[in-house]
């Protein structure tokens, strides 16, 4: 899908969404990644309450999948993609927890930062990571790629805040840069 | 390399199906989901899947079920089961019935990448076990001969070597040592090996019809010849003829034999013209011919001729160490033929059988495995399995009390003559007595090599 709507993609902005209480210092770090590394246009969306309607009382966490359907559903006031940054915990049914979830080639990615203990570079590296997927990107086995598949916050740490050589030439194709 | 695994997600829940499916396109697998265990089913019987991830709890068909089914129809695949935290017991029958792992929700998908490893090295390493099993099989087996002891390596030498001629081969051998094979195993590599081979067992063919056979008649070439046939020199066109137990010929088809192996023409029954026939000649014998020569019982000029090259196959008591190979491999070939599961022989049974004397060869071996297989209940061959090997050990000491010490040495002597598959050496070893001594008890007691 994303193939086929690339040309409209272009033509517009990635919003950064931050949903409940993200510091500005997270969104200029994401932001400025974006600018460096891709170099896209990008626009910093108003901030949104916390997510509340995506908590699960059993797991007392947020269902991404939940979060990633009510942005969908939203106006997204001229962005073809959306990051949002969220400030609460994320997981999928069938893990305990994740640090962002985005389907691939699709229109919304959630970072977390609950887990990533108030730094910036981890946020970057999980912004790029999710973005990746809404570029159609799998997994990379190069280990110090962005797209390298983290397992927690150590192997989170030895991965590049960039993408290898392939998958960049892949994102910025999609981002039309 | 990932793209190659398939990946199955069965789970009646929706959202279950879709995080699992969405993790593995990221992680480049090729995922498909189903939501119940039949919906598995079918999709297992449209395309190949390398995993399965399953849910325990599902309406319908449950998962220990789906363990069971792909398990008995397809096993190469690896099963997941995923279970939540209370029903463990669950999976752990899973595991007993063939599930290579589970998974407890939720989970971290580190676990998750952990299990995908620990499977996938499982495979790589089941892959290599194969194609290794499939390499030392190229040692140890010969186009059907199986064998790796020294004596076989050099018979194998010695085929390769000789396969390309078309010179005339004499196969020595005990009855049961293989000779058959030894004569395809040379047809197989030599330049023949599209045209037939033709085997040939001249001891159980009358004399009349042996000469019919191989020389094929007219019609009214005599009375019964309704039509014309054609005889195996004839149809071999081109291939191999292997005479088996050629010492058995009369002397009269042993002239004729002669003839068309100098002039490689035939004159078929109720026929005057000769015609060309085309074929390399294999000849087998367990007699020894030279004796045969001795006594005027076979042609001198006839020996030389088949006799160009002489390849002798060992008897299995001088290749003991082949023994576990034969067996193994028999023990595949008739757990199969009988959808029974024996497939290892206790070392007590194993000793038992490497001790035995094999008169009867391979065949003999063949033959006590296929027994054993077929009486056994078990998986694994006790030495109690190969009891019928020395009937005394089971049903005791025959008595003996009314025979005369001249009668216990002929029924001794006669036995370990037997065991030993007549070798006077070993046999003169057990009995702890010269070779000259046994030969003069062999005389006294009027005993005959079988």
């Amino acid at each position: 899908m994303a193939w086929k709507n690339r040309e409209s993609l272009l033509q517009h902005p990635l919003g950064i969404l931050p949903l409940g209480r993200v510091e500005g210092e997270m969104i200029k770090a994401v932001a400025g990644a974006f600018a460096g590394e891709i170099g896209m246009p990008l626009r910093v969306m108003p901030g949104l309450e916390s997510p509340d309607y995506a908590f699960d009382r059993h797991r007392i966490q947020y269902d991404a999948a939940r979060i990633i359907t009510r942005i969908e559903s939203m106006d997204l006031a001229g962005c073809a993609r959306v990051l949002a940054l969220v400030d609460v915990d994320l997981f999928v049914p069938v893990f305990t927890f994740v640090f962002g979830e985005a389907r691939l080639g699709g229109r919304v990615a959630l970072v977390s930062l609950f887990r990533l203990e108030d730094r910036p570079e981890r946020a970057v590296k999980i912004a790029l990571h999710e973005f990746g997927h809404l570029c159609m990107l799998d997994h990379c086995r190069e280990s110090r790629c962005v797209m390298h598949f983290a397992k927690g916050l150590g192997h989170l740490d030895r991965v590049a805040p960039y993408y290898c050589r392939y998958c960049l030439g892949q994102v910025t194709y999609m981002a039309g840069v | 390399m990932k793209q190659q695994v398939s990946v199955l997600v069965v789970d009646d829940e929706l959202i279950v199906r879709e995080s699992l499916y969405h993790w593995f396109k990221k992680e480049g697998y090729r995922a498909e989901t189903a939501p119940s265990g039949e919906a598995a089913l079918e999709c297992l019987a449209k395309e190949r899947f390398d995993i399965l991830f399953v849910d325990m709890k599902m309406p319908g068909m449950d998962g220990l079920e789906l363990v069971e089914k792909t398990q008995e129809r397809y096993p190469d695949a690896s099963v997941v089961i995923i279970t939540a935290y209370g029903s463990i017991d669950t999976a752990v029958t899973a595991m007993k019935k063939g599930a290579s792992d589970y998974l407890l929700k939720p989970f971290k998908p580190d676990q998750l990448s952990l299990v995908m490893e620990k499977i996938l090295r499982h495979k790589r390493l089941d892959r290599e076990c194969r194609y290794l099993k499939g390499e030392l099989d190229k040692i140890t087996r010969f186009d059907n001969i199986i064998g790796e002891s020294p004596e076989m390596q050099a018979l194998y030498a010695m085929i390769t070597d000789i396969a390309d001629t078309d010179a005339p081969i004499l196969i020595l051998g005990e009855t049961g040592t293989g000779k058959e094979l030894v004569a395809k195993a040379i047809h197989a590599k030599s330049g023949r090996k599209n045209a037939p081979f033709i085997p040939i067992n001249c001891g159980s063919l009358p004399d009349t019809l042996m000469e019919s056979e191989l020389f094929g008649f007219t019609r009214g070439a005599f009375t019964g010849a309704h039509a014309a046939r054609k005889g195996y020199f004839e149809v071999v066109a081109g291939g191999t003829l292997f005479l088996d137990e050629i010492g058995e010929v009369s002397s009269r088809m042993q002239v004729d034999l002669l003839r068309v192996l100098e002039e490689k023409k035939i004159t078929k029954l109720g026929e005057t013209t000769p015609r060309e026939v085309d074929f390399r000649l294999i000849s087998a014998t367990r007699r020894g011919l030279e004796r045969m020569i001795k006594a005027g019982t076979f042609r001198q000029d006839l020996f030389f001729r088949i006799n160009v090259i002489t390849l002798e196959v060992p008897p299995l008591r001088k290749r003991a160490s082949d023994i576990p190979l034969l067996v193994d491999h028999f023990l595949t070939r008739y757990s199969r033929e009988t959808n029974k599961r024996v497939d290892r022989v206790t070392s007590d049974a194993m000793g038992a059988l490497l001790s035995h004397g094999w008169p009867g060869n391979v065949r003999e071996l063949e033959n006590a495995v296929e027994r054993a297989v077929v009486l056994s209940r078990s998986r694994t061959l006790s030495l109690e399995a190969f009891d019928f090997l020395t009937p005394g050990r089971k049903q005791g000491v025959p008595d003996t009390r009314n025979h005369t010490l001249r009668e216990m040495e002929r029924v001794h002597v006669a036995k370990i003559l037997e065991q030993t598959g007549w070798n006077i050496t070993q046999a003169a070893g057990l009995l702890d007595i010269s070779r000259t001594t046994l030969h003069r008890m062999i005389k006294r007691n009027g005993l005959e090599k079988p």
